[in-house]
C-alpha cells in the first residue's frame, strides 16, 4: 500500500512549486466528487519507495464556506491521507500558523515545511525551527522551493518510519471549551468536529442532529458575549498564533526596500500600466498567435490533408480521414496559438504577482457586470480565444462570478470571429460596418452583465483578495504551467472536436449536408434572409468559427461574396456567427468548468440570441 | 425648531475648534434659512451662550460647556446605533442629530456605561483596545483640543472613511455572516491595521499581519475602526 501525503497551505506559499519538483511530469488533474475544483496528484518515487503525493487547493481557513474550503476540509477529516503536509510561508509565520493551528487539531500525522526561508532571513524575520517543532510536537523542515532547497527531506519524511501526530492544543474561551467538550461526549465527536460543529461549518460526518444541538449552544454563547462562537473561536487561535510567532521568531532590523506597489496600485499610474498591459498582452498574442495558427494550419494541410487526399481512398475513407484531420487542426489551432501563448502571458503575471493588483484596480469597472476584480482576466482573455478565457474563471472566488463570466466570455467577439468580422463585413461592406457588429456586441455583453448579476443565483461577496508578494518568475515553472494548461484542453476537446467533426463528415458524404441544406433553404429565407448554403456554412462555425467564412466561401464557389450575397446578407451572417452556438471546444471548456446543464443553457440561449437577432435585423433591412 | 438649531449652532461652533467662527459658515444648519439663523443667534447671545465681535461668533465659558453636552449626547447615540445596532455611520450621525436635542442626559449616562460594560466585557481585546486608545489621546491633545471628556475613545468610523497611510483599531466588523474571510485573514476586532492605499471608490489596501489584502468599497465600509495616533 502506498503512503499517502496530502499539501495543504495558504495560496501562494510555494505548495505547487513543492509539487512539481517531487512529482515531475506524471501529474493527474481530476475533479473532487462532486465539486468543480481541479485536485492534482502525482505520483512520488524516492529512493526506492512510491507514495503519492497531492496538492490540495490554497486556503487560508478550514472553517470557511467556499468550495475549495469545503473540499479541503472534508479530505482531511474524512479522508485516507495519511500524512499532512503543511507548508508555511516563513515570512508571513503569524497568518500562517492559523491554518496549521487548525490543522493539527485533526490529529492526524503532519509535518511542517517552513518555505520562502530566504525571503524571510531578507525581511530580518529569524525563526527558530527547533522552538517550533517543540510547541507542536512534530518535526520542521526549513525549504526555499525557488531554490529546491531541501525539497528532497520532505520525500525523505514522507517515506520514513515515524509520523508523529501533532500534540499542539490552543486555549479557547472557556465556554467555548466546555461547549466543545460536551457535544464530544454526547455525540462521540472529536476536538475538531465538535469545533466545526460550534462554527457552524457543514461536514459529512456532522448529523443534521449535531448541528442542531450545537446551533442551540452557539446561540447561548452568542448571547452571553455578544459575538458568536466563529469569531469567538477564530480571535482565539489568532491569539495562539500571535503568541507563538512572537515565541519562535526574532526580529532583525531591515533595510527599506523600493515599493513598487507605490507605482502598481495607485490610479496613476497604475491604471495606465494596467491598460498597457493587458492591451499588450492582448496584441501580441493577436499577432503571434494569428501566425502561429495559420502556420499550423498551413503546415498541416500540406504535410497531412494533401498527401491524404492525394492517396485516393474510397470516398467514404477519405471524407472521414479527412474529418479527424480537420478536428486535429482545429484542436492545435487553438491549443497552440492561443491557449500555449496566453497562458504563458498570465503564468508570467500570476508568478510575479502582478495578476492580484490588476483585480484590485479593475474591481470598480467589473461591479457593474456583477463581477470583481477578478473578472478583468477572463474578459481580456476571451478576446484572444473562448476557451483560455473560460479556463481562468477558475480563478474566480464564487461561483456565481463564474457563471456570469462564462456567459459574458462565451459572448465576446474571440480572435475567429474577429477574422469573420474583418474577411466578411469590413472588407465587403466597410469598416463603420465592421464596428457596428463590435457596438451591438458590446451593447449585448453590458446589459447581459447587468440583468445576469441580478438573476444569477448565489449571494455577492466583496472582493477580499491578498496582494500576492511581487517576485521574479522562474521561466521553467511558467512554461511548465502553461503546458499544462495545453495538455488539460486537447484532452477535454480533442474527443469531442473528433466525434463532431466526424459526423459532419458522414453527413456530408452521405449527402445529408445537401438535404439539409434543401430543407433549411426556405425557413433559413424566411426568418434570415439567408440561402440554404450560407446556414450550412454557419453549422460548419461550430467547429472553428473562421470554418464559417471558409465554408462560405467554398460553398459559394467564390471568394467574392459580394457576388452572392448582398451586403445585408453578409451582415446578417456574421452577426449571426458571432453570437449564436459557441464552438465545440468552447462547449467542451464550459461543460468542464462549470457543469454540462449551465453550459447547455449558455449554448441555447446564444444560439437563441443569436438567430432572434439575425431574424430581427433581416426583418428590419426588409421594411427599410 | 429655534432650540434644537441654537443647540446644532453651538455644537458646531465647537466642532470646527477654532476661537471665532463667521455666521456666514453656519449657514447650512438653518438649511439656508438666514432670517431663522440670526433670530436663534440673537436668543444665544441674550441667553449668554455666544458673544458676538467684529471677526465672528465665540463661544462664552457658558457656551462651551452647554456645547460640549450636545457633542456628547451626539458622540454616546452614534456609536450606541454604529456598534450595537449596526446602524450605516453616515445614517446614525443624522438619526443622532435628531435625538440628541430630546434625550435626557439620564439616558445618555446609562448609554454610556452600557457601551463601556460592553467593551471590557469582550474577550479579543476590544477593551484593552480602547483603553490604549484613551492613553493615547492623553498624549496627543492637539486632535481633542476643547473636547476633553466628551468622549473616551477616537470616534469609530468605517475603514471607507480613513486616509491612506493611517494605524487604525478594528473595533467590529457589520454584516459579519458575509465576509467571515475576514477572520481568517486576522482582520478581527482588537487587530492593528494599517491602510495602504485608497482608491477615490474607496477600494483599499490594508496591511495586516504583516501581508496586504485588498478590499473592494463594499467590504471595505462594513469593517469600523478607530484611529490610533501615533507618536
Amino acid at each position: 500500500m502506498m503512503r499517502r501525503a496530502v499539501l495543504i497551505g495558504n495560496p501562494s506559499v510555494g505548495k505547487s512549486l513543492i509539487f512539481n519538483h517531487l512529482t515531475g511530469l506524471g501529474v493527474e488533474v481530476s475533479n473532487y466528487p462532486g465539486t468543480t475544483v481541479g485536485l492534482m496528484s502525482g505520483i512520488v518515487r524516492h529512493k526506492d519507495t512510491e507514495f503519492t503525493l497531492t496538492d490540495l487547493p490554497g486556503i487560508y481557513s478550514l472553517s470557511g464556506r467556499s468550495d475549495e474550503e469545503k473540499l479541503v476540509r472534508e479530505y482531511l477529516i474524512t479522508g485516507d491521507a495519511d500524512l499532512i503536509v503543511a507548508v508555511l510561508d516563513a515570512k508571513h509565520l503569524e497568518r500562517n500558523l492559523y491554518l496549521l493551528l487548525q490543522a493539527a487539531e485533526i490529529r492526524k500525522p503532519l509535518v511542517i515545511v517552513l518555505n520562502m526561508m530566504d525571503d524571510a532571513r531578507s525581511a530580518g524575520k529569524i525563526i527558530d525551527a527547533d522552538v517550533l517543532s517543540k510547541k507542536f510536537g512534530v518535526p520542521v523542515i526549513e525549504t526555499i522551493a525557488t531554490e529546491g532547497k531541501n525539497l528532497e527531506k520532505i520525500a525523505d519524511y514522507v517515506i520514513g518510519d515515524e509520523l508523529p501526530v501533532p500534540g499542539i492544543v490552543p486555549r479557547y474561551d472557556h465556554h467555548i471549551e466546555a461547549a466543545a467538550k460536551s457535544l464530544q461526549k454526547y455525540h462521540d465527536l472529536s476536538e475538531a468536529e465538535s469545533l466545526f460543529a460550534l462554527e457552524n461549518v457543514s461536514l459529512s460526518s456532522l448529523s443534521p442532529e449535531v448541528m442542531e444541538s450545537a446551533a442551540v449552544i452557539s446561540s447561548e454563547i452568542e448571547k452571553r458575549h455578544m459575538m458568536s462562537p466563529d469569531q469567538i473561536i477564530g480571535a482565539n487561535r489568532h491569539n495562539t498564533a500571535k503568541t507563538i510567532s512572537e515565541e519562535v521568531t526574532t526580529l532583525s532590523p531591515q533595510k527599506k526596500r523600493r515599493d513598487l506597489d507605490s507605482l502598481l496600485t495607485r490610479g496613476f499610474p497604475g491604471i495606465p500600466i494596467l491598460i498597457i498591459t493587458m492591451v499588450g498582452i492582448l496584441s501580441i498574442v493577436f499577432l503571434l498567435g494569428g501566425i502561429l495558427e495559420e502556420g499550423i494550419i498551413g503546415v498541416m494541410t500540406t504535410y497531412l490533408l494533401d498527401p491524404f487526399h492525394a492517396l485516393d481512398l474510397n470516398p467514404f475513407l477519405d471524407t472521414v480521414g479527412s474529418a479527424v484531420i480537420l478536428a486535429l487542426m482545429s484542436g492545435l489551432g487553438i491549443a497552440f496559438p492561443y491557449v500555449f501563448l496566453f497562458y504563458i502571458f498570465i503564468s508570467i503575471l500570476e508568478d510575479t504577482g502582478y495578476l492580484t493588483r490588476a483585480a484590485f484596480l479593475a474591481d470598480r469597472g467589473m461591479h457593474r457586470l456583477g463581477l470583481h476584480g477578478q473578472g478583468l482576466i477572463p474578459l481580456v482573455l476571451s478576446f484572444g480565444c473562448t476557451v483560455p478565457a473560460i479556463m481562468s474563471t477558475r480563478f474566480l472566488p464564487t461561483r456565481r462570478e463564474r457563471v456570469i463570466a462564462s456567459v459574458l466570455v462565451t459572448m465576446l467577439p474571440c480572435s475567429a470571429r474577429t477574422v469573420v468580422i474583418s474577411g466578411i463585413v469590413a472588407s465587403f461592406i466597410g469598416f463603420g460596418a465592421a464596428f457596428s457588429i463590435y457596438g451591438i456586441v458590446f451593447i449585448l455583453v453590458f446589459v447581459l452583465g447587468c440583468v445576469l448579476s441580478r438573476i444569477t443565483p448565489g449571494e455577492q461577496y466583496g472582493m477580499i483578495l491578498e496582494m500576492a508578494q511581487l517576485r521574479r518568475p522562474i521561466p521553467k515553472y511558467v512554461v511548465k504551467k502553461a503546458w499544462m494548461r495545453v495538455s488539460e484542453f486537447l484532452y477535454i476537446a480533442m474527443p469531442l472536436l473528433l466525434i463532431s467533426s466526424v459526423f459532419l463528415g458522414i453527413f456530408e458524404y452521405l449527402g445529408l449536408v445537401t438535404m439539409f441544406e434543401s430543407f433549411i433553404d426556405p425557413i433559413s429565407t424566411a426568418v434570415l434572409g439567408l440561402p440554404g448554403f450560407a446556414f450550412t456554412a454557419l453549422m460548419f462555425g461550430i467547429l472553428r468559427k473562421e470554418m464559417a467564412f471558409e465554408t462560405l466561401a467554398i460553398m459559394g464557389g467564390t471568394t467574392d461574396l459580394a457576388s452572392i450575397l448582398s451586403s445585408s446578407q453578409l451582415y446578417i451572417f456574421a452577426l449571426v456567427c458571432v453570437l449564436f452556438v459557441p464552438c465545440i471546444s468552447t462547449i467542451a471548456v464550459l461543460m468542464r468548468e462549470i457543469g454540462v446543464k449551465t453550459a447547455a443553457l449558455i449554448t441555447v440561449f446564444t444560439l437563441t440570441l443569436g438567430l432572434s437577432l439575425g431574424a430581427l435585423l433581416h426583418f428590419v433591412f426588409m421594411l427599410v | 425648531m429655534t432650540f434644537e438649531l441654537s443647540e446644532d449652532i453651538l455644537e458646531a461652533i465647537l466642532n470646527t475648534g477654532k476661537e471665532m467662527v463667521k455666521v456666514s459658515n453656519l449657514e447650512d444648519l438653518a438649511h439656508g434659512d438666514t432670517n431663522e439663523l440670526s433670530k436663534a443667534v440673537t436668543c444665544l447671545k441674550d441667553k449668554g451662550y455666544l458673544t458676538e465681535s467684529g471677526d465672528g461668533l465665540s463661544l462664552t465659558d457658558k457656551g462651551t460647556v452647554k456645547a460640549a453636552q450636545v457633542a456628547r449626547k451626539h458622540a454616546v447615540l452614534t456609536s450606541f446605533l454604529t456598534e450595537v445596532l449596526g446602524t450605516e455611520p453616515d445614517h446614525a450621525s443624522k438619526e443622532a442629530c435628531l435625538m440628541e436635542h430630546t434625550v435626557s442626559s439620564e439616558t445618555i449616562e446609562r448609554l454610556d456605561t452600557f457601551l463601556e460594560k460592553r467593551s471590557s466585557g469582550h474577550k479579543t481585546g476590544r477593551g484593552r483596545g480602547w483603553r490604549r486608545a484613551a492613553g493615547q489621546e492623553k498624549t496627543s491633545p492637539q486632535e481633542h483640543e476643547g473636547h476633553a471628556g466628551l468622549t473616551k475613545r477616537n470616534p469609530i468610523v468605517s475603514l471607507s472613511e480613513c486616509a491612506e497611510g493611517s494605524l487604525l483599531h478594528v473595533s467590529m466588523i457589520r454584516c459579519f455572516g458575509k465576509h467571515s474571510r475576514l477572520i481568517d485573514l486576522g482582520v478581527i476586532p482588537g487587530e492593528l491595521i494599517t491602510l495602504r492605499r485608497k482608491l477615490d471608490n474607496h477600494a483599499v489596501v490594508i496591511t495586516v499581519k504583516g501581508c496586504d489584502i485588498a478590499l473592494s468599497p463594499e467590504v471595505a465600509e462594513n469593517i469600523m475602526v478607530e484611529r490610533c495616533n501615533t507618536q
